[in-house]
């Protein structure tokens, strides 16, 4: 077990949940697996399915018409699972959620109301340093 | 053949020089940024803020808060809810904002993530209740006798500090005795 999780730690598979937002944070996420910043070197990479991931990477407030699927793809995610919160409106509602009593129809409040965060990182979008140190700081949370 | 190989080996080596990844983890504790003028998390500094809200105001994202106990105004920002946009910054009227180069602001679960920043507070000289902050009085009186005529500093002066000691409250229960009810401009 022991063994498993230190090979866990080795290569931690990250998905990328969307759950509305203005695609910011999805555009800067990418750009760490680009060769100027390059996380492949140690083991972390993107995957198509959930079934894959070990670290799942929120962004966006989670919309009234995502939380479904956003619920959905939690439970797909299989243990041990960590969960990043990238950029404000994930972990806020930002400018989406101005308050938190803030009553937004169109949103089913930040991620942290739909399942257990792990990780927070802060910024407008973060800088793609901010999600590298985001996921190093969950990957020590495996 | 020979020869291609070899241009293939002198251009890897000569491209060895030129990589592009660049060593992020490894400089975790040194101020890292390639990009001049970086935004990152605003921080206050406790010798200048008057505590005049001008950056409550003008935050887009409800980031600041304002919290008044027992004479004291904390300015809090919510660093998860901010968005760097630097414009509360770009309000203070004193430029005790600023933004950092931090950004690798990310932390664990519970959220809260703040710059706090205390300024004391003064009693209002009817009712005694916290109102105005001696660093902000003194920077209105310097602004505004500085653009004043001189003929009428003294009487300025001394008008505001009748009026400016006293909170909006206080002012409107002595509108009489101040003579500033509105009935006088009819």
């Amino acid at each position: 077990m022991a063994l498993k999780n230190r090979i866990r730690k080795l290569s931690p598979w990250v998905y990328v949940l969307h759950t509305g937002g203005c695609n910011g944070c999805d555009i800067e996420i990418p750009c760490i697996f680009t060769p100027r910043y390059d996380v492949e070197r140690f083991g972390i990479k993107l995957v198509a399915t959930p079934r894959f991931a070990d670290v799942l990477l929120v962004t966006g407030p989670v919309c009234s018409h995502a939380l479904p699927f956003a619920k959905r793809i939690y439970s797909q995610v299989p243990d041990p699972k960590v969960v990043v919160s990238v950029g404000s409106c994930a972990s806020t509602g930002g400018v989406y959620k101005i308050d938190a009593d803030f009553d937004n129809y169109a949103v089913a409040g930040p991620s942290d109301q739909v399942f257990p965060i792990d990780v927070f990182v802060p910024g407008c979008p973060p800088k793609p340093e901010a999600i590298i140190q985001g996921i190093l700081l969950a990957v020590s949370k495996l | 053949m020979r020869r291609g190989l070899g241009r293939i080996i002198k251009e890897s080596i000569s491209n060895l020089g030129r990589c592009q990844t660049i060593t992020y983890p490894s400089s975790i504790g040194r101020t890292y940024s390639h990009i001049e003028g970086l935004r990152g998390k605003p921080e206050f500094d406790n010798t200048l803020c008057t505590g005049c809200r001008a950056c409550v105001k003008r935050c887009s994202d409800n980031a600041i808060g304002v919290n008044e106990t027992n004479g004291t105004r904390t300015l809090s920002i919510d660093v998860t809810r901010c968005m760097y946009c630097g414009r509360c910054a770009e309000v203070c009227p004193v430029q005790a904002l600023t933004m950092t180069e931090q950004f690798e602001l990310s932390y664990d679960a519970p959220r809260g993530s703040f710059t706090t920043n205390d300024v004391a507070l003064e009693p209002c000289a009817g009712c005694g209740s916290s109102y105005i902050s001696t660093r902000f009085y003194n920077e209105v009186q310097r602004r505004v006798l500085e653009n004043v005529d001189a003929s009428v500093k003294g009487v300025v002066a001394k008008d505001i500090e009748k009026y400016m000691r006293l909170c909006p409250q206080c002012k409107r229960r002595r509108v009489y005795e101040l003579n500033t009810h509105t009935r006088k401009y009819y």
